[in-house]
């Protein structure tokens, strides 16, 4: 983000990255406003200035700065992600945790589906072994062909919000002190 | 050719032009591979879902399983539950670490897992050979859709959507455009469920006649015999095949880029179960109405054809032409859109590993992307069509599941393991691979050809239904080549594997430049 017009480079904010202190030039600015809103008000302040000094800017120094609600805790979510990302053992540990609990959960849904899967094939096999004559439309046809479905869908549902949560809270770790 | 004929006829055409249509319309939509990205991004989880549900339901779901279920009974529910609980699998398993792997196909997540360029060209070679064997039935289907309206050689209906879509994907370049495969989706839902549900009306209306079945012990899986083992073997088979054969599909791995991010890859997923079980509740009510209606298939017709014969059997005249008509179309839809992702799948795949390579080798340079690409989708296109008068008939849905045995029996271990051992090696991930294709190659190319008749023996049984083995052979191969290797396992794999499970918006510096 940068000011443009006469007043040269040094007007250049460094909003980005916002660890530096807030230093004049933009008057006015109330602490919370948004990074647009400090850029447009910041442009009409220093066109003001020209004006004042008659055409030859004294070149000013503004430093926009963007607000940062979560800056406060910025410091420690750093190096907690890059434990992982430098594989140190407590990143190692980290992962570790999440790993096992989502690998929990996906356990947690396809062993109920394999149970599932396999107590209806032999309920169906059970059903329709010793038959010769015709076969009736019953209650393995009903089973399998449309009972399981909601079932299938209800199953990937819930794992979904669950590995959301799992996800979260991991996020929540990382943040935390 | 019939008045029934004409219409359909006049249906399968009109599907042919619109998708052309839409092919010429993703092409003025989007012109860079960067346009892609970027509609992925903004692509909600229901059109996503809708899209992977069109690509994904082809003429094997169509008109397949209807035919096996109508001459096998109820054994063959299972296919249609397998084809969906596939997705269940992934969602558990991969869905969300394959999208935040960032790789557009199976080959791209090697190589970034593994970081080994040979593991990268066994996983290629796999996904070509794979596509082709796909492409198969659906060609083979064209012809039979075609054959059975109209009379007309099988080998029409196939040079037909190899036509349409060899077309289509060099219009539309890179893109498999999400729009239009979502819309095939509800098209082909419609197709079914409309006509099923007027069917299902005069059967009510007509007393409710009771339904002939065949008795299991009659048909069996395959006709693998009647014995309660070797129908729970080949059932089980089936499923795992099913369930671990999704996940490594080419035409649905690429899919999966579309999401925006892992979390939403997993929302889509769960739509997608949603939109199959939704599907796959029609396919046997044609197969029950046509054991009323048509207890006999009429000499020389398959029962791959039961879904286009019904209609007219049950309302003769008008009523069954138009509905038969518009189950043609619908069989036409699901063709096209599953061949086109899958053509699309195969050209990528060989463009990025052989054809470009070699384009610039031989011109010094000269060629365009844009070129290359288009001589990798004839190439696609041409491999499937030069084979096909070598395939016996051994119906859709059985040569369809064959292809997920083999899909099963290479990408799941590399995928599957990939996401949740770090101890996984390149040496490992290949030998796996290499076994487990090779045996499901060998057990496919038996098949096919009828070398090896299906139900005679347990050498059938098992060759029919080779997925029990094929995966875990593949599975064992990968785990004790990797434990042998350790010393190949990746450097940096704890970071990969935390790239692949943590969201997004943690901040892994080094991960994500």
């Amino acid at each position: 983000m940068s000011v443009p017009g006469p007043l040269g480079p040094d007007a250049s904010g460094t909003g980005a990255d916002g660890d530096v202190g807030r230093v004049g030039g933009v008057t006015g600015i109330d602490d919370v406003r948004g990074v647009d809103e400090i850029d447009d008000i910041g442009r009409v302040d220093e066109i003001d200035d020209v004006d004042a000094v008659g055409g030859s800017p004294a070149p000013r120094r503004v430093r926009v700065t963007s607000p940062r609600h979560g800056a406060a805790d910025r410091p420690v979510a750093r190096p907690r992600a890059h434990e992982i990302d430098e594989e140190t053992a407590l990143g190692e540990v980290y992962l570790a945790a999440l790993l096992r609990s989502q690998r929990r959960l996906a356990l947690l849904v396809l062993g109920p589906t394999v149970l599932a899967t396999l107590a209806s094939l032999a309920l169906v096999l059970a059903t329709t072994a010793g038959d010769d004559g015709g076969v009736s439309v019953g209650l393995d046809w009903v089973l399998v062909g449309v009972v399981g479905y909601p079932l299938m869908w209800l199953g990937a549902f819930l794992y979904a919000r669950a590995a959301d949560r799992v996800e979260d809270e991991f996020v929540e770790l990382l943040r935390r002190r | 050719m019939s008045a029934a004929g004409a219409w359909a006829a006049g249906l399968v055409g009109l599907v042919c032009v619109l998708t052309l249509l839409g092919g010429a319309y993703g092409l003025r939509l989007s012109r860079t591979t960067s346009d892609f990205y970027v509609a992925g991004r903004t692509v909600t989880p229901w059109w996503n879902a809708s899209a992977i549900g069109g690509e994904y339901l082809s003429a094997a779901s169509f008109l397949g399983v209807a035919g096996l279920v109508y001459a096998g009974g109820v054994d063959m529910l299972w296919f249609p539950v397998g084809y969906t609980l596939g997705y269940l699998v992934l969602l558990a398993l991969v869905a969300a670490p394959l999208r935040r792997s960032g790789a557009y196909t199976a080959p791209d997540f090697a190589q970034a897992r593994l970081g080994s360029l040979p593991v990268r060209r066994l996983a290629s070679v796999f996904a070509v050979v794979i596509g082709w064997a796909y492409l198969l039935p659906q060609l083979y289907g064209a012809g039979l859709a075609l054959r059975s309206l109209t009379g007309a050689p099988s080998w029409v209906g196939a040079a037909l959507v190899a036509v349409v879509v060899t077309l289509n994907v060099v219009a539309g370049g890179m893109r498999s455009v999400t729009l239009v495969q979502a819309v095939q989706y509800w098209v082909k839902l419609i197709a079914l469920a409309v006509p099923a549900l007027v069917l299902l009306g005069v059967w009510l209306a007509s007393g409710t006649p009771t339904p002939h079945l065949p008795t299991p012990a009659d048909v069996g899986l395959d006709g693998a015999g009647g014995a309660v083992g070797d129908r729970a073997y080949t059932i089980l088979s089936t499923l795992l095949a099913l369930c671990l054969g999704t996940m490594g599909l080419p035409h649905v791995v690429v899919r999966f880029y579309t999401n925006p991010d892992g979390r939403a890859a997993r929302r889509t997923t769960v739509r997608v179960v949603a939109l199959l079980g939704l599907f796959y509740v029609f396919p046997p009510l044609y197969a029950l109405l046509a054991r009323v209606y048509v207890p006999q298939l009429p000499p020389g017709v398959s029962s791959d054809a039961i879904v286009l014969l019904l209609p007219s059997a049950v309302v003769p005249g008008g009523l069954g032409t138009a509905l038969t008509a518009v189950l043609a179309a619908g069989a036409f839809a699901a063709l096209l859109s599953t061949a086109s992702g899958l053509a699309v799948a195969v050209a990528g795949v060989l463009d990025q590993d052989v054809v470009r390579p070699a384009l610039l080798a031989v011109t010094g340079g000269d060629a365009t992307g844009i070129q290359s690409f288009r001589l990798a989708a004839g190439v696609a296109m041409v491999v499937p069509c030069a084979v096909l008068p070598l395939v016996d008939d051994i119906g859709l849905a059985t040569s369809v599941t064959l292809v997920f045995a083999v899909a099963a029996s290479t990408f799941s271990p590399l995928l599957v393991l990939g996401v949740w051992w770090r101890g996984l090696t390149a040496p490992g991930a290949a030998a796996g691979m290499v076994v487990g294709g090779v045996s499901s190659l060998t057990a496919l190319g038996l098949r096919l050809t009828e070398a090896v008749p299906a139900g005679e023996d347990r050498l059938g049984l098992f060759v029919a239904s080779p997925a029990a083995w094929t995966v875990t052979a593949a599975f064992v191969t990968a785990i004790l080549v990797s434990l042998a290797t350790p010393e190949r396992v990746p450097r940096g794999s704890l970071a990969m594997l935390a790239r692949l499970h943590t969201p997004e918006r943690v901040d892994l510096a080094r991960l994500r430049p």
